[in-house]
């Protein structure tokens, strides 16, 4: 029964020179479910994944980074002067090599290194590139710099984000552009590729940070683009739910949600407290009461929630159908979720500086083409292996790029 | 780029995001509706606040671009009109709780014996393994389990979600991912499909890996902050008030950080504003070591200059300054940034039975081969292209198509 497993996109061939986390994290994926990735990289100005913190002490400084893992596993890594010619002529013949080529460097410094999508072309009339920027790689946009949080916040899902009436909240550091935009920037890898399958024809993508995040205003923009209304912050509040939040549990700031539909998650909530006689007054009864005395409403559902700790909260609530889970930090994620362990959200990697440690898998897990997560590697550890073996050149001109610092 | 694939989708509000991004990229994408409509039709805002299944603006958000016909899949009836519409389907989406699928008969081993290419991609709330695969979810819910709500809000004060519905769009953004990486594989390889387990709990746990290389190495926890940095070693405010409304800007470590703060520190000397960043050394300025008291007066100063201009004019001295301050941009600004319009990202989409046209998100990104992908087709009516499918493609005759409908099977 047992069968060998062949990886999703094997033979898929891919080169990037990304910054951070957007092209990284994009080829990223492709890495995992079997593509063969070639990073570009300097050991003059490295990517800064390379010297995130936290590092570990004791190992040579741009490999001692194990966030740099999250965003790069299984990768090759080439290190390259691109200041050079020569270093400009390897990148152009990995360029050929590669299916796809997949870039966020700030908008025009390919053109300018002669490296652009025009001048990729001509060597390659199929090529397929895919530029990465915050807002562009014309006109006004071609400015916009940021990281992931600046992005948040001209999107409007900034803006979206905290209590009602109050000023915007967001959870500090990058996270959601970040992710959001690699995740479509991989879709957009894929849509290229297929597209060349069935026409023959390569081209360019020009995707953003920013439009991505847009995307995803949903009917808050349509609220406004249909009815003129713009819409403001309700926090954790739902005009179709209730109750509808976070309330507060037993222990030290600890918190479970509880998100009440319809009718029948009211009828088994009531149930799961043992139906006081307050869930039968009429205040309470229907949806649209229990919207107009929401403030009262959440005061008698934390009376009954501070009696237990999240956990059983939500486990008492699940087991009659009402929807409720406990706010989770990272270290209980990482520890006691049930699902991440049984499902594999987190994997062991064994890097060979720093040891043992997790890397995250995918949330979504195919059934017949599993990913698999290796470490990152180490700067420039496969400079040999693609300068002889994948571009085939002599041993000869290896050592003379080596001396002319060309593998920087 | 995605045309001549075939999605039928079965999912509700919490996987509709999958199809709309597959039907964006050209598939062909046919929504399956109960008879009488999905669930999230009920959903306000309505066009013009009339509650109407025709009118919400929450459905058409993400159905815009797909077809629609409606049936019911439990009987064996209505089955057995599925089964032969999974015959020329290559994509099947559904949210159905766990197990439900196969308990109708048309779980993935069932749909790949009547087509060995089907790729079954499931939204489930926690996925289709682990002791949770039963619990019931929401995109509150999912934000919770998933870590995020705790880094978000005031100390003392509930944790918050973010954007309404910001977990279904990453499950959903993750479903469609995962569909195409199936679908590359089948189309590219071996020529079957497979079953795409996608959950809600893992996409937002996944979206905080950020946290989890920290935690590991550095044993931090990071807990909500309200408008300051969650991480434990920059304790710097992020958004900051202005004129008419926010601005952010972070006070970050390494060079660009540096080069950021020098450049803002320029800015507010020549406006005049005094206070610690006149003392300090920005060459060898590390946030992390610096003192509460620096880091508030630095604080201040910021705060001094925002307060006397818009978020429009900070934005517009910032950037010819190169500092990394943006604006929070509310939904109309949005709407008039420049560089989405000067990408004609917002498309038009006419509403005849409205007698109006509504702007929507376009493009997902641009290509330079292909400009006319974006549907510009509205999102289906309750059983819209029912005649086009079942009698069109299926060849039932209209009087059968009459029967099913009176049955109330279609």
């Amino acid at each position: 029964m047992a069968q060998q497993k062949v990886p999703a996109l094997k033979g898929l061939k891919v080169l990037e020179w990304g910054i951070a986390q957007f092209a990284p994290a994009a080829t990223r994926c492709l890495s995992d479910f079997g593509a063969q990735v070639i990073k570009i990289e300097s050991t003059e100005t490295p990517d800064v994944l390379r010297q995130l913190q936290p590092q570990v002490k004791g190992l040579p400084p741009l490999d001692n980074a194990p966030g740099f893992t999250h965003f790069n596993t299984g990768k090759m890594s080439l290190t390259l002067d691109l200041s050079q010619p020569r270093g400009v002529d390897i990148f152009k013949r990995l360029a050929v090599w590669a299916d796809i080529v997949v870039q966020n460097q700030r908008p025009g410094a390919m053109e300018k290194l002669g490296l652009g999508y025009e001048d990729l072309k001509k060597l390659k009339p199929d090529i397929i590139m895919v530029n990465g920027s915050v807002a562009g790689q014309e006109g006004p946009g071609k400015k916009v710099r940021g990281w992931g949080f600046h992005t948040s916040a001209i999107s409007g899902v900034t803006f979206l984000t905290g209590y009602p009436g109050k000023e915007p909240l967001f959870p500090g550091w990058n996270v959601p552009a970040d992710v959001l935009g690699s995740l479509f920037l991989t879709i957009a890898c894929l849509a290229a590729l297929r597209y060349k399958a069935r026409t023959g024809k390569g081209q360019c993508i020009d995707a953003t940070q920013l439009e991505p995040m847009v995307h995803i205003l949903g009917a808050s923009l349509l609220d406004l683009t249909a009815n003129g209304r713009p819409q403001e912050r309700i926090g954790n509040r739902h005009p179709y739910a209730s109750p509808h939040g976070a309330f507060r549990c037993k222990g030290d700031d600890q918190w479970c949600t509880i998100a009440v539909f319809s009718d029948e998650e009211w009828r088994a909530f009531c149930e799961v407290l043992g139906n006081p006689a307050w869930t039968r007054e009429a205040a309470f009864a229907t949806l649209e009461s229990r919207k107009k005395n929401e403030d009262e409403l959440e005061k008698k559902v934390e009376e009954w929630t501070l009696n237990y700790p999240p956990q059983e909260v939500m486990d008492r609530l699940q087991s009659k159908g009402v929807p409720a889970g406990k706010v989770q930090r990272i270290n209980e994620i990482m520890t006691i979720d049930p699902q991440v362990k049984q499902r594999g959200v987190y994997r062991e990697v064994n890097h060979p500086l720093i040891g043992r440690f997790l890397a995250p898998a995918w949330p979504f897990i195919l059934s017949e083409t599993p990913c698999e997560i290796r470490h990152g590697p180490l700067i420039g550890q496969d400079n040999n292996r693609i300068i002889t073996e994948i571009l085939g050149m002599s041993d000869a001109e290896l050592v003379e790029l080596v001396n002319s610092k060309v593998l920087s | 780029m995605l045309s001549g694939l075939r999605v039928l989708d079965l999912a509700n509000a919490t996987g509709s995001f999958c199809g709309y991004l597959l039907a964006r990229l050209g598939a062909d994408v046919v929504k399956v509706e109960e008879p009488g409509g999905d669930a999230a039709r009920k959903f306000g805002p309505f066009f013009k606040d009339s509650p109407d299944p025709e009118k919400s603006l929450y459905w058409f958000a993400y159905n815009v671009g797909k077809k629609g016909i409606t049936l019911k899949i439990d009987p064996p009836e209505g089955r057995r009109i599925f089964e032969r519409l999974v015959k020329n389907t290559d994509i099947v989406i559904e949210t159905y709780p766990v197990g439900y699928m196969d308990s109708i008969g048309l779980g993935y081993q069932a749909l790949s014996a009547i087509n060995p290419g089907i790729i079954l991609t499931s939204i489930t709330p926690f996925g289709q393994t682990g002791p949770y695969k039963h619990y019931k979810s929401s995109d509150l819910v999912a934000m919770a389990t998933g870590g995020m709500m705790a880094l978000c809000g005031d100390p003392g004060k509930p944790p918050l979600r973010l954007n309404p519905d910001h977990a279904y769009y990453q499950a959903g953004t993750n479903a469609a991912l995962g569909t195409l990486i199936a679908n590359y594989n089948r189309e590219m390889i071996s020529g079957k499909g497979q079953h795409v387990d996608v959950s809600m709990h893992d996409s937002i746990v996944r979206e905080n890996n950020m946290w989890a290389y920290r935690w590991e190495f550095l044993h931090t926890v990071p807990n909500r902050a309200g408008n300051m940095q969650v991480r434990e070693d920059l304790r710097t405010r992020l958004i900051y008030p202005c004129r008419d409304g926010f601005v952010v800007f972070y006070v970050d470590t390494g060079r660009v950080g540096r080069r950021d703060l020098k450049a803002l520190a320029q800015w507010i000397h020549d406006e005049g504003i005094e206070g610690v960043l006149d003392r300090l050394n920005l060459d060898t300025f590390h946030a992390p070591a610096a003192s509460d008291e620096v880091l508030k007066g630095i604080t201040n100063q910021i705060l001094s200059l925002t307060g006397r201009y818009t978020k429009k004019e900070l934005e517009e001295k910032a950037a010819k300054r190169g500092v990394m301050l943006r604006a929070v941009k509310d939904i109309q600004d949005v709407l008039n940034y420049e560089p989405l319009a000067f990408r004609n990202f917002f498309v038009d989409v006419e509403h005849p039975e409205l007698s109006t046209s509504i702007k929507f998100p376009g493009h997902l990104f641009k290509s330079s081969e292909v400009q006319d992908d974006i549907p510009k087709r509205r999102a289906p009516r309750i059983g819209e292209h029912n005649k086009e499918v079942y009698c069109g493609e299926l060849g039932l005759a209209e009087q059968e198509l009459a029967r099913y409908q009176c049955s109330g099977i279609i």
